[in-house]
């Protein structure tokens, strides 16, 4: 657990201070603490919170699932009238984390906030600067309402200004890659819960609507303690918040989005609602390429629209979410392809999650619904429906030093043509953590997690991660050095074992897909304070998967083998730069965030090497950010290599060509003054242009991407008071 | 694209003029002899379709491992399941899924052309007939429009397309014949799920005049009928009939052949492929010899070939079954399909192995195998140039 203090007051008194929660071992901001400052008691609708207190002496923070610390407020704080840009950080160890975990993770930074801290909001950089990670791992998180000054106003907007990610999308849908991964490697998890469709094994998310949403974390390399079997290439990990939101967004080619979350408290129980609307019609211009001669066509059957509303309560015992999403889009086909020009899908997701606590352990629990429906009115006879179900339920708690986890679950699909496909599976896991009490040097981890699952088997994954600080506590420049080396299993899905069978040469059953190893290490370096700092962050990696499970074409018909030995061999890095801007020229800040990766993946199969599809090379993106008083600017580039396409051996006529995309946004704050009828209400208006260079440009091959486009949105947030 | 796949062929071009250079040397030396020139030769190449994940056209010389790749589009763009050969000119054409597209390459220059079919007109196979004045003329067969395209254009000039509507309920192939075109009308519902409504049917259009002649053709079903003219005799194949909507598969009825005298305009043999399999794709080899690929049932879907006597469609039996026995030299059997001999009647097929990585094999007319080479990846089809 870690606390971070900071006492420069130099604002006029107030008797305020502002506590900020968050998750020890993902850092992952935390909604929902209960906060005691005796003598009053309240439950937090964010993770950050201005308090009014009058020389506290501690703060007790709790909250369901993480056991609960008892903060004590240094006399720097307590002693004297304070204001908001004090900051207390707070980071919770969860019920079922090593205990260990709290030794090595304290520690005192220097830690002055602007008033978006207030908000909940929290930047790139003060995600990366705690080493309050599992060690070892490179994350970094964005908040909502960090992504909305930034431009975003929709979940796949907000996932492309995220570090080290790669997205796809051809439909509206949005697929995404972590370090090199195939898409259905990487685990998205809502709250923790899996959001990955057992029948594909793939998670869109770009129905989630922001209000509901408080932050986006990506944790990159194989996750097989926390989030299970298939995350091989990585994790993204989406928290809800109770916010009190009100938002209006239109763009180009016929975008509007409407969406709001409030929150309410009664008794010690907060409630909160979130929900939204979209509509697009994608109708743009695009070259078409694809036939016979290059022409100019506009866009057709790609519309899109969507409505979602979540549920959520918080209360001592016992936390529920529910959320429900409806979406339909038209299933344009490839440029050239007119046949299916009248084609739907309709998609509709339903989500339960429940955790409570006893005696000191956490009982999870969840199921979710997925169905998905093609309807080809020129052929109704192809009108298809397939339904997933997956129920999981979790025990999660800590002996001592080592930390547990058991559960079980069940996947069901069903589907047009009589297809029933049911599979039950279990685990259990271990984990502890140890840390050098003394001065905090050393940080490391240990765990192994057992998977049974119906028709794979037995399935043993294990993980290690170590840090070292380099240089001692307290200096300005700190050094570490990270290492991690994980293990990852993905059972085929429901889709992989029903084509596998019937269509295969020799009927052979699928095993998982094993990545036997996956390693990184490197180094990290920051320095500087709250306002005036930087970061270098470097590592190497490497990952084999055995019996990788790639479709490829058959004899007959497409379908999934376990082919060869898949590996990856990369650097990534990043590096990060905050600065004060000159005086003379505004009170402000100026922030630089680039990261790059280089990634040779391929499978090695029947005598070809055949490059990971969608993974090129060389990926980077960079963002340049003025925050001045009550406005922002962002650059945002984006920047990939070339990309291969097939499942094929490297071949440039089959290789996207490299793409450079610039986005801009600037967005003006609009506090409201206390004499306003809603003092504690801020206004946020964005403006951002996407794709800025007109680029012409594909992020699945044949499905054209917009050229240059525009959107503008209207923001209206509560600050808690 | 092409231009790089061009640039790859002409320096393997060169090796090729080499060849032939010392093939033609050879033969003048042995026309010397006083050796007829009527003796089976060793074809000039073989050309395998790679029909998926990197489609294209792979050339094989008759010896060697090295091969060139012509690169034809991207899968979105090119979906064929198979192509004809003829005059050294390659058609093969895309379906509604990819684009409605006629690709025409020129074996010897490796150039590609890609005409824009009619859109939903979903083409399924193309063929070259006899143009007039120069100009070069291509039938396609447009499944879902109940037509068939007549492409005609000279060198790089401007395409023209013209039409012959109302061609049956979902016309599959093709061929030209006295003053004729002979329409394979595969009778399914190919607009909605290719379900076949009845039998096969052979449609003559006369070039002049409006009297259409229709033969029936019973017992042959398959929604993916084909049409190989040899002389005045028409060997219409069709794979037959099942239901992949739900599994397991259910086979309604085999495929089939039959054998039609077209100046008499009668069917005059048919043939039933074994019980139990599906699929009919009919090669004739430069032996003379008729050679079907198809699968031996819908569970295993392992790839036999048959070998038949053209005149009467009877089967040349191997040892132990109806199909061909192929072994390797170790005598291990071997499967694989598209299967045409040469005219030295060495079996030539495709095998595709995991990751849908393909060889060429060629057997000994005994059916040993004497050459497996790597013919890059997603083989689908293979045709021999004489």
């Amino acid at each position: 657990m870690l606390l971070g203090v900071t006492a420069q007051a130099t604002q006029p008194p107030l008797p305020s201070f502002t506590l900020c929660v968050t998750d020890a071992q993902t850092r992952a901001p935390l909604v929902g603490a209960e906060v005691t400052v005796p003598p009053a008691t309240r439950r937090l609708a964010a993770s950050c919170a201005l308090l009014h207190a009058a020389a506290p002496d501690s703060v007790r923070v709790t909250r369901l699932g993480y056991l609960p610390r008892v903060v004590h407020v240094p006399p720097t704080i307590s002693s004297r009238a304070t204001n908001a840009s004090d900051t207390i950080w707070v980071a919770l160890l969860a019920t079922y984390a090593p205990r260990a975990e709290r030794l090595a993770a304290v520690q005192v930074v220097a830690a002055r906030f602007t008033e978006d801290s207030v908000t909940g909001r929290m930047s790139l950089a003060s995600g990366t600067r705690s080493d309050l990670q599992t060690a070892g791992r490179t994350t970094a998180t964005l908040s909502t309402s960090n992504a909305r000054t930034a431009g975003a106003s929709t979940m796949s907007g907000m996932l492309a200004l995220m570090p080290f990610t790669s997205l796809r999308t051809a439909r509206g849908e949005t697929a995404l890659s972590l370090r090199g991964a195939r898409r259905e490697q990487v685990a998205i998890t809502l709250n923790g819960l899996p959001l990955n469709d057992p029948a594909t094994g793939i998670a869109d998310v770009s129905d989630l609507p922001l209000a509901g949403l408080h932050s986006v974390t990506v944790a990159l390399g194989a996750d097989p303690i926390a989030s299970g079997a298939g995350a091989a290439g990585g994790v993204v990990a989406l928290t809800t918040s109770a916010q009190r939101v009100a938002s209006l967004s239109t763009g180009a080619f016929g975008q509007s989005r409407m969406e709001g979350a409030w929150h309410l408290r009664a008794g010690n129980t907060l409630w909160h609602v979130s929900g939204a609307r979209s509509r697009a019609l994608n109708n743009f211009d695009f070259l078409n390429s694809a036939g016979a001669v290059p022409q100019r066509e506009k866009r057709i059957n790609n519309d899109e629209q969507r409505t979602t509303a979540s549920l959520g309560m918080m209360a001592r015992r016992l936390e529920l979410l529910l959320l429900a999403s409806h979406g339909e889009r038209g299933m344009v086909g490839p440029a050239n392809v007119r046949s299916s020009d009248a084609d739907r899908a309709i998609t509709s997701r339903q989500l339960l999650r429940a955790q409570t606590t006893v005696a000191g352990t956490s009982l999870l629990s969840g199921v979710r619904r997925l169905q998905l429906r093609y309807v080809d009115p020129m052929r109704p006879a192809l009108d298809t429906r397939a339904t997933a179900w997956a129920a999981d339920a979790e025990w999660r708690g800590a002996y001592h030093d080592v930390a547990w986890r058991v559960g079980g679950g069940t996947d069901q699909l069903e589907a047009t043509g009589s297809i029933v496909q049911r599979r039950r599976r279990a685990f259990s896991s271990v984990q502890r953590a140890w840390g050098e009490q003394t001065h905090g040097r050393w940080s490391t981890h240990m765990g192994a997690r057992a998977d049974v699952v119906e028709g794979s088997g037995l399935l043993p994954t294990a993980t290690m991660g170590a840090e070292r600080r380099l240089t001692p506590v307290g200096r300005p420049i700190e050094l570490q050095a990270f290492g991690r080396a994980a293990q990852a299993v993905r059972v085929p899905t429901l889709y992989d074992l029903y084509f596998s069978s019937p269509q295969r040469l020799s009927v052979k059953a699928l095993a998982p897909e094993r990545v036997t190893l996956d390693v990184s290490s490197g180094l990290r370096l920051t320095a500087g304070a709250a306002h005036q700092r930087v970061s270098l962050e470097g590592a190497v990696v490497a990952r084999n998967t055995r019996d990788a499970i790639v479709w490829f074409p058959g004899n007959f018909g497409w379908s999934p083998a376990n082919v060869g030995i898949e590996r990856l061999r990369g650097i990534e890095s990043r590096a990060e730069l905050m600065l004060p801007l000159p005086l003379h020229i505004a009170p402000g800040s100026v922030q630089l965030m680039a990261w790059a990766t280089a990634y040779d993946a391929a499978l090695t199969t029947g005598g070809l090497r055949i490059p990971t599809p969608y993974v090129s090379r060389l990926t980077g993106g960079a963002q340049l950010q003025l925050h001045r008083h009550r406005q922002s600017a962002t650059l945002m580039w984006r920047g990939n290599g070339a990309r291969p396409f097939t499942a094929g051996p490297r071949n440039p006529d089959f290789e996207l060509p490299p793409v450079s995309l610039l986005d801009l946004s600037i967005a003006q704050r609009i506090q409201a003054r206390p004499h306003w009828p809603w003092p504690h209400t801020s206004a946020l208006v964005a403006l951002s242009l996407e794709n800025v260079t007109n680029v012409a440009w594909q992020s699945v091959r044949g499905f054209p991407s917009p050229g240059r486009a525009w959107a503008i949105s209207f923001t209206l947030q509560q600050t808690p008071p | 694209m092409i231009s790089q796949a061009r640039r790859r062929f002409t320096t393997s071009r060169h090796v090729v003029s080499s060849t032939a250079a010392a093939l033609f040397t050879a033969l003048a030396a042995c026309s010397s002899d006083g050796i007829s020139n009527s003796m089976p030769q060793p074809p000039r190449g073989i050309i395998v379709l790679d029909g998926f994940i990197q489609p294209g056209l792979t050339f094989l010389g008759d010896t060697g491992s090295a091969s060139t790749k012509l690169t034809l589009g991207p899968s979105t763009e090119f979906d064929a399941g198979g192509f004809s050969l003829l005059r050294d000119t390659v058609l093969a054409v895309s379906s509604r899924n990819a684009g409605d597209l006629l690709y025409v390459t020129d074996v010897r220059s490796s150039t590609t052309r890609r005409i824009q079919l009619p859109a939903r007109s979903n083409p399924s196979r193309a063929r070259l007939l006899t143009g007039a004045n120069g100009q070069t003329l291509i039938g396609v067969a447009l499944r879902d429009s109940s037509s068939i395209a007549l492409v005609s254009f000279a060198g790089a000039g401007p395409v023209s397309i013209s039409r012959i509507s109302n061609t049956g309920t979902c016309p599959t192939d093709l061929a030209q014949f006295d003053n004729a075109i002979w329409i394979v009308d595969a009778n399914a519902n190919c607009r909605v799920n290719y379900a076949v409504q009845g039998d096969v049917r052979l449609i003559r259009v006369p070039n002049t005049g409006t009297t259409r002649d229709t033969i029936l053709l019973p017992g042959l079903r398959g929604s993916g009928a084909s049409v190989l003219v040899n002389g005045s005799e028409a060997f219409i194949s069709a794979g037959g009939d099942a239901n992949f909507a739900s599994f397991p598969y259910t086979l309604s009825a085999s495929g089939g052949i039959t054998k039609v005298d077209l100046r008499a305009r009668r069917v005059l043999v048919s043939k039933s492929m074994p019980a139990n399999s599906y699929g009919a794709d009919v090669k004739l080899g430069l032996d003379g010899l008729l050679y079907v690929s198809l699968y031996q049932d819908l569970t295993s879907f392992t790839n036999r070939i048959l070998k038949m006597r053209p005149a009467d469609l009877s089967v040349l039996p191997s040892a132990s079954a109806e199909w061909v026995t192929l072994t390797t030299p170790t005598g291990a059997a071997v499967t694989c399909g598209s299967g045409q001999a040469d005219a030295l009647g060495r079996l030539h097929c495709i095998q595709n192995g995991t990751g849908s990585v393909t060889s060429l094999l060629v057997f000994s007319p005994s059916g040993t195998e004497v050459r497996r080479v790597a013919a890059n990846q997603g083989g689908v089809d293979l045709a021999i140039r004489p």
